[in-house]
């Protein structure tokens, strides 16, 4: 515990220059719920994705904590790796896409199509990460994916599937974002195969394996569970904690995909597969 | 054998029970909070003191809420009175019952204190576990959720020394009475109090939970306040 707490504080000294220290007291962009009201705004202005996929049994490509910085080596593995699989049709990144200010430049053109080295140019959904939030970067967030809160749907020959991507880039999902969640679930979950929702925090606290991370607060993780169990929620896809967990809790299927930024020691990234059942394998990069 | 069981029990107790000890006290309060979760709501806490002697105490103590989230705490403590403060050591257990959310908690931690003139201060660590109420169609999920190692701290400055008639203190913690939460989301209370005649001690807390503060992305999630009394025998 001493020793993780000393490269904690190493860790802190020497990403200083990435880290915006003012997030330490105070929010370093724009809050949760004034990010939730933008959000809709502009999901009212663009509506909500709906996916036509011919197959059944689909696959999707999952990536977390790429923390963009100056290489985009393993992001552009993924990318590809999603383009060229014939059973693939969408990827999604679960937030701290960037490491440090204008990592967004950076990042986004190596999600274009590339008709050299891909065979299609499948969607990929984003959510944001407290990273993707740092010196104010949910401007930049915005101006390339306009919104962190929204769901989109998957339909099949005889399914439809439906995907929820939620904000905790602060830890906390906010009072009205959940009233959303709420909204949706009641409303909508009835209609759908499977459901998978996706954020960038964690919920549980197992270990200590990326001391300190932090979670949501307890009233939020109960409240947050027990409504994924009561709409049978079949997978909750999370980042943040850069280390692999899988818990079935409350017949919900958590898992923390492990990140994937260059230079980490064992990158790699995840593939579902949407069946009557979810299946997911993790891929070293 | 019987008997020398029953002599040794009763001369440890009559030197437990005959020295000089602290006055037994009751502590209750009202709470007004509003959190992005629950919203507002609202609670009462009672929670009993008994000083066995002037080294060991036993605390007892129930809160519900409008939340329908209900608490059972208990501590056991052991005092060191020393020339450079009071040190104590704690041993605890917070049982939380979500009813609003089929999930039960339970928090079992050891914390050492140290309480000198203006300061307050604690560290410890704790365990905890919790899981749902019923079990009903879960046979391939985990009971319980184990979050086996956490640290639990408080830090608290106030303006008169500890037996001033009234006080203010601002304090920094992990945990209070009812809740101890991981050791990233810190709770900022500011204190009050007043005894305003023999036996009685008014109390009066205004206390902020942020979140994301160790995201390095601070963000507001609750706000609460309490009033209460202690009565002291």
């Amino acid at each position: 515990m001493v020793k993780k707490i000393t490269y904690s504080l190493f860790a802190l000294v020497l990403t200083a220059c990435d880290m915006d220290l003012v997030g330490f007291i105070a929010p370093t962009s724009t809050i949760t719920e004034q990010r939730f009201e933008q959000s809709m705004a502009w999901n009212m202005e663009h509506g909500y994705k709906s996916l036509n996929v011919p197959i059944d049994n689909y696959k999707f490509y999952v990536g977390t904590d790429i923390h963009t910085a100056t290489t985009v080596n393993n992001i552009t593995t993924f990318v590809t790796a999603l383009r060229n699989d014939s059973n693939a049709y969408f990827g999604i990144l679960t937030g701290d896409l960037v490491h440090q200010k204008g990592g967004f430049h950076v990042l986004m053109p190596t999600l274009n199509f590339n008709p050299a080295t891909q065979a299609r140019n499948d969607t990929i959904f984003a959510t944001v990460g407290n990273h993707d939030l740092y010196f104010n970067q949910w401007e930049d967030y915005r101006t390339y994916w306009g919104t962190a809160t929204y769901w989109f749907e998957v339909k099949t020959p005889n399914y439809q599937d439906l995907f929820i991507s939620l904000d905790t880039g602060n830890g906390t999902l906010g009072s009205k974002q959940f009233k959303w969640l709420r909204s949706i679930l009641e409303t909508k979950r009835a209609n759908y195969r499977h459901c998978i929702v996706y954020t960038h925090t964690h919920l549980f606290k197992e270990d200590d394996s990326q001391f300190p991370t932090s979670n949501m607060p307890l009233e939020e993780t109960f409240e947050l569970t027990e409504l994924m169990r009561k709409h049978n929620v079949n997978l909750f896809l999370q980042g943040h904690d850069h280390t692999r967990e899988v818990v079935r809790y409350k017949d919900v299927l958590y898992i923390v995909v492990g990140r994937m930024l260059d230079g980490a020691k064992e990158p790699y990234y995840m593939i579902a597969t949407c069946d009557e059942t979810i299946n997911y394998k993790f891929i070293a990069l | 054998m019987k008997r020398i069981l029953l002599t040794l029990f009763l001369s440890v107790s009559i030197v437990v029970f005959s020295q000089d000890k602290a006055p037994i006290s009751l502590k209750s309060y009202a709470e007004y909070g509003y959190n992005y979760t629950w919203e507002h709501y609202g609670s009462l806490a009672v929670i009993a003191n008994f000083p066995i002697n002037s080294y060991f105490s036993l605390e007892g103590g129930l809160n519900t809420n409008t939340s329908n989230v209900h608490a059972l705490n208990t501590r056991a403590t052991v005092h060191f009175p020393l020339s450079v403060g009071n040190l104590t050591l704690e041993n605890r257990y917070l049982y939380r019952l979500y009813l609003r959310n089929n999930t039960q908690d339970f928090a079992v931690g050891v914390i050492v204190g140290y309480v000198k003139d203006y300061i307050k201060a604690n560290l410890g660590v704790y365990s905890r576990v919790y899981g749902s109420i019923t079990k009903q169609g879960q046979n391939e999920s985990v009971t319980n959720i184990r979050e086996p190692f956490n640290l639990i701290y408080n830090i608290e400055g106030q303006i008169f020394k500890q037996d001033h008639n009234w006080n203010i203190g601002l304090g920094i913690s992990n945990y209070d009475d009812f809740q101890i939460e991981r050791m990233y989301l810190p709770i900022v209370t500011l204190k009050g109090n007043f005894l305003p005649a023999q036996h009685f001690n008014l109390l009066t807390e205004l206390s902020c939970k942020p979140t994301g503060i160790l995201h390095g992305s601070a963000n507001f999630y609750a706000i609460y306040t309490r009033l209460g009394l202690i009565y002291t025998w």
